[in-house]
């Protein structure tokens, strides 16, 4: 038979055996719990209702760690895949997660092999110890190791990093907005001026034909590897638009034809870096 | 003597005519000589200055002659440098910004490459002004002959105590260094500049508190337009109320103008403030075809329809018709421009050269460029004009700095003063100048031509 | 110049003044106890950085809501906003005047205090309607009917539990009332179920837990109280302790043998030491009723808006009712 009441009392029972029970809270920061040795933090990027990554490779959570733990990776916007962060991926439906869904297959890594090349470390080294060091000679390093080797390899901008004792995600961030080549390019560097003066001057029409010409996209090299092909706004063509750049000459103002033709020669030349060496 | 010779690199074109200060000397002077200034009359300025006025008059002096900043901004010289001299800091730091952000406009290259020493006597006189014991001309590094000018320069007038060490014989001491710079447009931006300036990732911050209180390293850095310090040097041997005979009452003095585009002869000119835009494009030889609009100020700047020519070239009136003087780019279209896709293209512009720390402005940009992709595939949206306006005043209102406020200027007073081709676009797919066949970037998932 | 007039004037005066000030430490030790033996309850600390053990949370919690802002809505009356929660604390503060802490230290000794003091608390009511309707907002208004309704409802069982007291007693006076139960033991002997009746009905009445349906913090959000900030919330907040103190303080007084000491110890003494010793047992027995109310809190479950309306007028009315019925008949048959 239930006796009404009883219930309560039972409850209440409880309450007050639990009064007297030794108390289950962590007094925070008295005492603080251990942690087993392998516990990591996990970092999970949140997903959207339409199941797209929310992070859009922005950098700054890299940039602003103080223990460097985040890695990022993305795709840059000539459609490359590139690991260990390139900054500027502001274009989140590149997201591999876009692509997947959208059934399309993501973009194919390029230079894969080439992204962990060696470099002359000891020489490296000397160019960062010659500047003492300083962050505020950054553009000044990485001039150097693009002269060399035509781009900034990852490994040298880790080491730099190790060296200069700066985030490495700051070293990027640097890297990458100063206009620099992360990517080795096979050949020579075609870029086209697409700034306001070469484009009204049309340089979209030079564009144009050299795409069909070559046969590739700006971003991608030709069969041969003779030629990569690129676009950038930073030519600084001027009055000579519309114009572009072979390696680090200016050719402009330059007509369809004479822009075939000058591209043409070039490509049967030696490649050279901007102080004439040829690059390594 | 340098490899380069005496010349201009190809790039720079100098248009004669207009009213010549600065441009003057180029072609006159021998870029390489210190001797060579002097003897038009260089280092005068400085060395009145630090003789005779003394840094509280040399500032007096610049407010009188109502010098503006040239960067695009128009902030009164003299009060900048009041507030950098003003504030406390042992060692204060003067930085000239030759970057050249946006790279079609040549000004400050030809300074750099034509005439170094009047811009290294700006800075000289801006540095004494203000206090500082540093100065920095941060140079893009393409730019290598006016490297290689500036840094001789450097040499030589530190070699004629001119610069530093005790300057002139007196206790005032400036230590000028050139820095070879890579930042994108943000440059233009004197905070973004300045992060780059110390190895950091050009991005702005929020301002206050202002460079001038809190800049580089903490010290209290002005950070002036090449062009700017160029003028300033030209008040210091010549006076205020000679600066003040040509230009305008609220802005005097003159401006390096870059005018292209669709006109007879591209360059480079100098013209005083507040001549009409007219005047401008026919210094340049006038435009090729009929001149349907003029892009005034880059990709921060705006359009001004044909029948606005006469608008004066100034501040306020510029700002007045939605455009902005910036770096002095004066981009001259004509009847066979479509609007709608230079609209597209300088909205492309400022996504692709923006840093990516303000939300509003990274992601704004790029919707702005994908709604035009979407009027000018003729698929749009319903809503997709409104959301042109709406996200334009939403990225001005919450900027971080002045590349973002002033991203859709170009896409808003095309869009105020040519509508029909928006709707034609939109509504038909129709270009009404017959431009748009098959030479834009096709939209969305392919990928962007550019790096 | 009556002496005695003027003498009785002050000391009313001074009861109802130290009557006032009592209220608000009252409060903050009921608030504490509540914060404490939750806590404890639920197998946490509760409160234990402010002061030793955490004494003065409460305190600072006062404090605190004295520094907030005083947010009027734009269309809320407000005179009637301004005087709900006034109305409100001064139906607790009023009514603390007649309860008998000791021999000598009664603030008001009516003859009719039992009536005086029921009276009294349905001013709560009228305070927490006007507070529902001043704030322009449909929900506090809705929190407000239904709290008038609850505390209505209850009230019947409520002064009905407390006649048969009376009627057995033979008196309306307090001070009386103790004095018969020291006479002849006390009350909760002879009314078990009245005792019964009157303890849930008095907590209906001050809205705890089970029936705190009012200001259930995941229901109508407060309640009446909605729109309230800073001290006129204090005040309905502050009250609503005051009100479970005064209620627990009024159930002992009737039901067991108010500051009568248990039976160990001698009933009452006499002089100042008498008032002393009678104030403390009486706050003994006191603040074990709040905290046996506190720890009900902690254990039960609200029960639903009609359960609650159900229960007061299906259950505990006829309940009260035959109560006093059997009660009046004993009166009459054993001539008691």
């Amino acid at each position: 038979m239930t006796i009404p009441g009883l219930g309560i009392l039972k409850g209440l029972r409880q309450t007050a055996r639990n009064y007297w029970a030794p108390k289950v809270t962590n007094q925070y920061p008295e005492s603080r719990p251990t942690m087993p040795d392998r516990w990591r933090g996990r970092l999970d990027l949140i997903y959207d209702p339409f199941g797209e990554h929310k992070c859009e490779v922005c950098f700054q959570c890299a940039q602003v760690c103080p223990v460097e733990a985040i890695d990022m990776s993305g795709f840059d916007s000539s459609g490359n895949r590139i690991r260990y962060g390139l900054p500027e991926i502001y274009d989140e439906r590149k997201d591999p997660n876009a692509y997947r869904r959208a059934g399309l297959p993501a973009m194919p890594m390029r230079n894969a092999a080439r992204w962990d090349e060696e470099i002359d470390t000891p020489w490296l080294r000397g160019v960062i110890d010659g500047f003492g060091g300083k962050p505020e000679a950054l553009v000044a390093i990485f001039s150097a190791v693009e002269e060399r080797y035509g781009y900034l390899p990852e490994r040298a901008l880790r080491e730099a990093s190790e060296r200069m004792s700066i985030h490495w995600a700051q070293i990027f961030g640097a890297a990458g907005l100063g206009g620099f080549r992360l990517l080795p390019a096979d050949g020579h560097l075609v870029t086209i001026c697409t700034c306001a003066a070469c484009r009204f001057a049309g340089g979209d029409a030079l564009l144009t034909a050299l795409r069909a010409d070559l046969g590739i996209e700006p971003g991608e090299t030709t069969a041969d590897g003779t030629i990569t092909l690129e676009t950038s706004d930073e030519v600084a063509a001027g009055a000579l638009s519309p114009a572009l750049r072979i390696d680090t000459l200016v050719y402009g103002p330059l007509t369809v034809e004479q822009g075939r033709h000058v591209v043409g020669e070039r490509r049967k030349a030696p490649v050279r870096a901007r102080s004439g060496q040829p690059v390594a | 003597m340098t490899d380069s010779g005496t010349s201009l690199s190809p790039q720079i074109r100098i248009l004669p005519g207009g009213d010549q200060r600065l441009l003057a000397e180029i072609g006159v002077v021998d870029p390489n000589s210190l001797d060579s200034y002097r003897k038009a009359g260089g280092y005068a300025g400085l060395r009145r200055a630090v003789e005779k006025l003394g840094p509280e008059a040399t500032i007096d002096e610049v407010a009188a002659a109502g010098l503006r900043g040239r960067g695009g901004g128009g902030y009164p010289t003299a009060d900048k440098w009041r507030a950098a001299r003003a504030a406390s800091g042992d060692s204060k730091v003067v930085v000239a910004n030759l970057i050249g952000a946006d790279p079609t406009a040549l000004g400050d290259r030809a300074l750099a490459e034509g005439n170094p020493h009047l811009l290294l006597e700006g800075l000289l006189v801006a540095a004494f002004a203000t206090g500082a014991s540093d100065a920095i001309i941060a140079v893009r590094r393409d730019w290598t002959v006016a490297i290689e000018r500036l840094r001789a320069a450097i040499a030589e007038a530190e070699a004629a105590h001119l610069a530093g060490y005790l300057v002139l014989g007196t206790d005032f001491s400036c230590v000028v260094r050139v820095w070879e710079g890579a930042v994108a447009l943000v440059a233009g931006e004197e905070t973004a500049l300045l992060a780059a300036l110390a190895g950091d990732r050009g991005m702005p911050v929020i301002r206050p508190p202002y460079p001038t209180e809190r800049g580089l390293g903490g010290a209290p850095t002005t950070v002036q337009n090449g062009e700017t310090l160029a003028h300033a040097a030209w008040i210091a041997s010549h006076g205020a109320k000679k600066f003040r005979a040509i230009g305008s009452k609220e802005a005097p003095g003159t401006k390096l103008v870059t005018v292209y585009g669709r006109v007879a002869q591209p360059g480079l000119v100098e013209v005083a403030l507040g001549t009409p835009l007219s005047e401008i494009v026919a210094l340049a030889g006038g435009g090729t075809g009929t001149t349907k609009a003029v892009f005034v100020g880059g990709p921060g700047g705006g359009a001004l329809s044909a029948d606005q020519l006469d608008t004066r070239y100034d501040y306020e009136p510029l700002h007045a018709a939605g455009a902005g003087i910036g770096l002095g780019q004066v981009l001259v279209a004509d009847t066979d421009t479509c609007m709608v896709d230079s609209a597209r293209f300088f909205l492309d512009y400022s996504a692709r050269e923006a840093c990516g720390k303000a939300v509003p402005c990274r992601i704004g940009t790029k919707r702005l460029v994908e709604t035009l992709d979407r009027i000018l595939a003729a698929s749009p949206r319903p809503n997709d004009l409104l959301l042109l306006r709406e996200l334009s005043r939403k990225m001005t209102d919450t900027a971080l700095c002045h590349l973002e406020a002033r991203a859709p200027g170009p896409m808003l007073t095309t869009l105020d003063r040519f509508p029909d081709e928006y709707r034609a676009h939109a509504e038909r797919g129709e270009c009404l100048a017959g431009a748009c066949k098959g030479s834009r970037v096709a939209p969305l998932l392919a990928p962007l031509a550019g790096l | 110049m009556d002496f005695s007039l003027l003498l009785g004037v002050l000391r009313f005066l001074l009861a109802t003044t130290l009557i006032l000030v009592l209220t608000i430490p009252t409060a903050f030790v009921v608030i504490q106890m509540e914060l404490k033996i939750i806590a404890g309850a639920q197998l946490r600390y509760g409160p234990n950085r402010v002061g030793p053990w955490g004494m003065f949370q409460s305190t600072i919690h006062g404090f605190k809501v004295l520094a907030k802002e005083d947010h009027i809505p734009d269309q809320a009356d407000r005179a009637t906003f301004t005087l709900a929660p006034w109305m409100v604390y001064m139906a607790a503060a009023m009514s603390m005047l007649v309860i008998p802490f000791a021999p000598g230290a009664i603030a008001a000794d009516f003859n009719i205090g039992v009536v005086y003091f029921f009276a009294v608390l349905g001013l709560s009511v009228v305070g927490l309607l006007v507070a529902g309707w001043a704030s322009y907002n449909k929900y506090s208004l809705l929190g407000g009917l239904r709290s008038a309704a609850q505390m209505v409802s209850y009230e019947i069982p409520l002064t009905l539990s407390v006649v048969g007291v009376v009627v057995l007693a033979g008196t309306l006076n307090f001070r009386e009332l103790i004095e018969w139960q020291r006479a002849h033991g006390w009350m909760l002997i002879w009314q078990p179920v009245a005792l019964v009746i009157f303890y849930i009905a008095s907590l209906a009445e001050i809205n705890r837990t089970p029936f705190d349906m009012v200001e259930a913090d995941s229901e109508l959000v407060a309640g009446p109280f909605t729109e309230y900030s800073g001290m006129r919330f204090g005040f309905f907040f502050f009250a609503e302790y005051v009100a479970l103190f005064i209620m627990s303080g009024i159930m002992i007084s009737l039901f067991f043998g108010g500051w009568l000491a248990p039976w160990p110890f001698p009933d009452q003494l006499d002089g100042f030491i008498g008032t002393v010793y009678g104030v403390v047992w009486f706050f003994i027995k006191t603040y074990i009723f709040v905290a046996i109310a506190v720890l009900l809190r902690a254990t039960l479950v609200r029960v639903r808006v009609d359960q609650l309306m159900g229960t007061a007028w299906k259950v505990l009315l006829p309940l009260a009712m035959v109560n006093l019925l059997v009660t009046a008949a004993a009166v009459l048959v054993f001539k008691l």
